[in-house]
């Protein structure tokens, strides 16, 4: 759906005079609200190379790890894998301003790549950020750091 | 003319035999990549510390870019990436990826 939408709309000629600025972004204002769907089309929202099952990247394996860590729910977790959608694959690219996969969003908002949610995980901040986003249940107490020394 | 040319080039040389030191059947177009990372980002955060790491098991297109510069004083994690990546952006679209750690000191 979102692919053939994409499609037909990422290849135009670009128009010179008052739509420059869009052409020189290079992503039309039609595949932009085809990805602007998609990034709202869930609490979280994570754009992978492969499944949640089959990751076919470390970097996505690892985001997804993450978010299943977090025990972030099912419901509220959408992934769309961009290695079936190349038009997908380069539109979030810019869209996001962001030139690697995976790329997460929480409500409609990029929260990052793998580095920065591996980060976010191993400080506790990811745990603090998805309580209060809502998407995990708040727990008692001070959140601790994921990782520690031996 | 000889002193002129040996000049020119030989910090040029220096520069490639450390490079070559970490990667073993180095083709010259990633080495040249690496440098031209490495000087764009010199360039433009004036870092207290870049490191950049060929990661790629052998492709040669995949960088691991720890730097650290005053410039990201007060910015989300994420801006400070995609200052980076915006940096390098024409670099970016001729490899196979990246890993980024910024940080300020």
């Amino acid at each position: 759906m979102l692919r053939t939408a994409l499609r037909s709309s990422l290849f135009r000629p670009a128009v010179l005079g008052a739509n420059r600025v869009f052409a020189a972004r290079f992503l039309s204002q039609e595949a932009r609200a085809q990805i602007q769907n998609a990034v709202s089309s869930s609490p979280v929202v994570l754009f992978m190379k492969g499944t949640p099952s089959h990751p076919e990247c470390g970097f996505s394996r690892a985001a997804i790890q993450v978010l299943q860590l977090q025990e972030v729910p099912e419901e509220k977790l959408k992934t769309y894998n961009v290695l079936v959608d190349p038009e997908l694959r380069s539109g979030i690219k810019e869209f996001s301003d962001w030139p690697t996969i995976p790329q997460l969003y929480v409500n409609g908002e990029f929260v990052g790549g793998c580095d920065i949610l591996l980060s976010m995980h191993q400080s506790g901040e990811l745990e603090t950020f998805l309580e209060n986003s809502n998407i995990i249940p708040k727990v008692e107490g001070e959140a601790v750091p994921v990782s520690a020394s031996v | 003319m000889f002193t002129l040319s040996t000049r020119r080039w030989l910090p040029v040389a220096l520069h490639l035999r450390r490079f070559t030191a970490s990667i073993p059947p180095s083709p010259l177009e990633s080495l040249n990549k690496e440098q031209i990372i490495h000087n764009k980002l010199t360039e433009r955060f004036a870092p207290s510390q870049l490191q950049i790491l060929d990661v790629s098991g052998g492709c040669g297109t995949f960088f691991a870019i720890t730097i650290a510069s005053e410039a990201f004083k007060g910015m989300p994690m994420v801006k400070q990436h995609q200052l980076v990546t915006r940096t390098i952006k024409e670099e970016i679209e001729e490899i196979h990826g990246l890993q980024i750690k910024t940080s300020i000191q």
